[in-house]
């Protein structure tokens, strides 16, 4: 812990030093014409409305906070020229949950980890704290090449807040599952990796753009909550022992296509990753007289018995395309369509009879119409109001096949599709000082989530946010919206930024 | 024969004379835009304002008859402005520049979408299309086929929002590069990027400040016939690590929050083909003044000069002011609007600048009812390339309704050999974060 206070003292006597040396421009922190520093402190409490987390029965009653947590986020640049840049973002964060709500039991609030020898991650942490470089790249610029190496978040597709290109990085959705304002920003794990694109200048087709990215190894899964952590997604009985089969080492690469024609944009893309949920394969059965049970009783045979299961991350080829199309003036409508074709997605398989994996062909599709709209004039009730920001979504998952000889989570059923609609309102208004928003988010088969929200803006440094996220609905098997009822919350944060 | 001689000679008098006269003439028409001088303040004061002068809410009569209602209303409301000179055509615009506009005279045509062509139908080369405008869309086509520079870098590019009591409550900042893709005149290629001959500029935005918008970065690509082919766009958004597409022909929504919409930009940069257009007159006017005592903004820190004063908090700017005659437009909206109607100063050719060629709009609501103003603040005669270019410092967005104002100071680099690989979707990850 005294190293981390170090860190924050080393880190703020940077940012705000004496009079001399350097020169705050704004916000942002100039410190050579070519080096400067931005950054935010910020606060974030989440306060539950939901039910209690079927995933953590030990817990003692319901509990009142799903979140209290501190950041301090800098972002470093040094920029000699226009071809060159290195980019650096640490973070300093601590996690208080625990600390203000007893109904909580112990838990890991940073549960990603990697083996000590691992430098990769370059951070030190414990259950409540974390200090870390959570992205650190140089940018290259020649000619029509632009390569960028390092650790890195590396986002294709166009959707927002659906994942079906967006699938290279991992999520950490250990502390706040996904419902931060500002999508995967501060959730997607940014891995090391070497990316490049190179524009083909040619007469027949604009922006035509080859991309492509190799991850050599510093490859994570996605981070679930942990155990008694209040967003918790799962309970498995003490009986199974998971060793976890990661996928360090292993290689994921791909490559992209971009291309314009009569004004439509569209890119191809093909990617070989390594599923970032794992599913779980039977190793095996080993005496536990503590947590295990007695399988084979039938047998005659009372010895308690653990289950012993690999965690296993498979790998997978997705065939991706997305296009878009702006339907100008007087309509002002832009349509964005991206689609994936996953021949091995794996499964968890329903048919046997001790946990094994199954690959099954899955299609994901979704279709999102943007439009700005003056819904209010541009100045009511004394107040100027800007543009209305409507969106509106609509996604599908289908798989070919028979969809019941595979399961989902906690070994509940899948359907042949799954489909959801998205609508999203951003009304901005006072000089985009205040920014009201609502999305509802509902799930075909009757599960919705309904997230009301808005941004205030104070001056160039502090911003307040409020949101709520409701969850509800009849369906409710795991891995679907409904499910997550019990994670329903209003959250707050007070950001000061520099 | 003797008389026959006398004939002969007078012939070829007459004809020397006639090839004398003509040259003289010739000479006269292609010079005369250019030595077109303005009157000054105190020759149409009769000596009662000079150059010098502080014109206040008290004694802004004197002058009334040269300024604008917006400009008027904002010397009622505290501005002060004071007299200051005009620059001739040679010092405020390239030589290459005032010698294209003389090979081209009298060769451009104008359709109804205020597109400026060549009489074969071929993409306008650069220069002023009419010198001599007699109509209110060749005025509106000199503003748009008449820029002079073929790339710009305008960084830092700031904008203060400014309350009622004068007082800077947020700030944020960008960098914007444009590219001429045609009417090149100076930097090869000389006349358009082959290929993009249907394209008149491209556009890539990069906000610096705050934080919360940093790397957020936007490509626009303007068409030759804006009205018939409309703007394209894709954004960055840096919360979202991605480029999308993003309908950029919302013109009437408000640019970042601030007093300004899209189509404010520039003055008035909504197509033409969605306005009516009617020629008020040419008239002699003050307008900010082209030089300044000192440059306004600093180009090597992007910062205001410690002696530019403001009044009523920093509402309103101290600029030097000038004699200029401007052509007034009245542009009417064919479709739905917010504006019921803009007017629109636009320089006379004599007094053309490198940029912004209104020194001021008035933007009325729909019922009609001075709503805003958008003033340039020129300020400095940059020579990036050793050519003389009438810039631009600050832009003022004033809402006289709200009494709140957008004030944007920029540093500007001309000519800077952008090329079209500049302006991709690619080119916005340079700006990401």
């Amino acid at each position: 812990m005294k190293r981390i206070i170090c860190i924050i003292w080393a880190l703020a006597l940077i940012i705000f030093p004496g009079p001399a040396g350097v020169e705050p421009a704004g916000a942002e922190i100039q410190i050579t014409d070519n080096f400067s520093v931005a950054g935010f402190l910020r606060y974030e409490l989440g306060v539950h409305t939901g039910g209690s987390n079927p995933n953590n029965p030990e817990q003692n009653g319901n509990h009142d906070f799903t979140l209290s947590r501190t950041f301090l986020v800098t972002e470093w640049v040094y920029e000699p020229t226009d071809n060159f840049k290195l980019f650096t973002k640490a973070r300093l964060i601590g996690d208080q949950t625990q600390r203000i709500d007893n109904h909580l039991r112990s838990y890991d609030a940073f549960p990603i980890d990697v083996s000590k020898n691992d430098w990769t991650l370059m951070k030190v942490d414990g259950d409540e704290y974390r200090a870390e470089i959570w992205e650190m790249y140089g940018d290259i610029k020649a000619g029509n090449l632009w390569l960028r190496l390092g650790k890195q978040q590396i986002v294709w597709g166009e959707m927002i807040g659906t994942r079906i290109l967006d699938i290279i990085n991992p999520l950490d959705m250990s502390w706040h599952l996904n419902f931060e304002p500002e999508e995967f920003e501060n959730i997607r794990i940014p891995n090391w990796a070497i990316r490049g694109s190179y524009l083909i200048e040619q007469p027949f087709l604009e922006e035509l753009s080859i991309e492509g990215f190799i991850n050599p190894g510093d490859i994570l899964p996605q981070q679930n909550p942990d155990s008694g952590a209040p967003f918790n997604l799962m309970n498995l009985p003490s009986f199974m022992q998971i060793h976890k089969k990661h996928r360090r080492d292993d290689t994921e690469y791909g490559f992209r296509l971009g291309y314009k024609v009569k004004g439509v944009y569209g890119t191809l893309c093909y990617l070989h990753l390594f599923d970032d949920g794992f599913k779980l394969e039977t190793e095996g059965f080993a005496p536990d007289h503590i947590n295990g049970v007695p399988f084979f009783a039938g047998q005659g045979n009372f010895t308690p018995y653990a289950m012993l299961l690999n965690a296993v991350y498979q790998p997978m080829d997705i065939y991706g395309l997305t296009l878009n199309y702006d339907l100008t003036y007087p309509y002002n409508m832009v349509f964005t369509y991206e689609g994936a074709w996953i021949p091995n997605q794996p499964y968890q398989d329903r048919l046997s009879s001790t946990p094994e994996v199954r690959d099954l062909g899955t299609f994901k599709w979704a279709l999102r119409i943007d439009r700005p709209t003056a819904v209010f004039p541009p100045r009511f009730m004394g107040v100027d109001f800007q543009h209305m920001k409507i969106m509106f979504q609509f996604s599908q998952t289908i798989r070919e096949g028979d969809e019941n000889t595979v399961s989902g989570s906690n070994n509940s059923k899948i359907d042949k599709s799954n489909e959801m609609i998205v609508l999203k309102f951003t009304q901005p208004f006072d000089h985009n000082n205040w920014e009201p928003m609502i999305q509802f988010v509902y799930d075909l088969d009757d599960a919705y989530m309904i997230k009301p929200g808005f941004k205030r803006t104070c001056g160039d440094h502090w911003y307040f946010d409020l949101y709520g996220v409701f969850i509800g609905g009849a369906e409710t098997r795991p891995g679907r919206l409904g499910y997550l009822d019990y994670a329903s919350e209003i959250f707050g944060r007070i950001t000061y930024q520099f | 024969m003797h008389r026959l001689n006398k004939l002969y000679g007078a012939v070829v008098a007459c004809m020397m004379a006639g090839l004398i006269f003509c040259c003289f003439a010739e000479a006269g028409t292609e010079g005369l835009w250019t030595r077109k001088k303005a009157p000054t303040i105190e020759e149409l004061t009769g000596g009662k304002v000079k150059i010098g002068d502080i014109i206040e809410k008290e004694n802004v009569d004197l002058v009334r008859d040269y300024l604008p209602p917006s400009i008027h209303e904002c010397v009622q409301r505290g501005m002060i402005l004071r007299m200051g000179s005009q620059l001739p055509l040679e010092e405020r615009v390239p030589k290459y520049f005032i010698e294209a506009t003389e090979k081209y005279q009298g060769q451009a045509v104008v359709d109804e979408h205020g597109s400026a062509y060549l009489k074969d139908g071929s993409i306008w080369p650069g220069g002023i299309p009419f010198v001599e405008p007699k109509t209110a869309l060749e005025v509106m086509a000199n503003v748009k086929f008449g820029e002079t520079y073929d790339d710009a870098v305008i960084t830092p590019y700031s904008t203060h929002f400014i309350n009622r009591e004068g007082k800077v409550y947020k700030t944020n900042k960008r960098m914007v590069k444009i590219l001429n893709t045609t009417g090149r005149l100076s930097i090869p290629p000389i006349g358009a990027f082959p290929g993009m001959e249907k394209i008149k500029y491209k556009r890539i935005t990069g906000q610096t400040y705050p934080l919360a918008q940093k790397g957020l970065g936007l490509v626009v690509t303007r068409y030759y016939d804006d009205t018939a082919h409309q703007d394209e766009g894709f954004i960055y958004l840096p919360a979202f690590k991605r480029t999308i597409r993003v309908s950029v022909t919302t013109w009437q929504d408000s640019i970042g929050g601030s007093d300004m919409t899209y189509g404010d930009t520039m003055g008035f940069s909504e197509p033409y083909g969605f306005w009516n257009f009617k020629l008020i007159g040419k008239k002699m006017m003050l307008i900010p003044e082209p030089k300044s005592p000192f440059t306004l903004v600093s180009r090597e820190t992007g910062k205001l000069h410690p002696d530019f004063k403001f009044t009523v908090g920093e509402k309103f700017p101290v600029l030097g002011w000038c004699i200029t005659p401007l052509y007034v437009v009245e542009a009417t909206p064919k479709v739905k609007h917010i504006y019921k109607k803009r007017i629109l100063y636009v320089l006379a050719t004599e007094y053309w600048a490198n940029v912004q060629m209104f020194p001021y709009t008035e933007m009325y609501d729909r019922a009609g009812k001075l709503w805003k103003m958008y003033l340039t603040g020129y300020g400095y005669i940059n020579h990036d390339d050793g050519e003389p270019r009438l810039s631009c410092n600050t832009l003022n967005i004033y809402d006289f309704q709200a009494d709140h104002m957008s004030f944007l100071f920029l540093s500007s680099f001309w000519q800077t050999g952008l090329k079209p690989g500049n302006f991709t979707l690619k080119s916005l990850l340079q700006y990401s974060r």
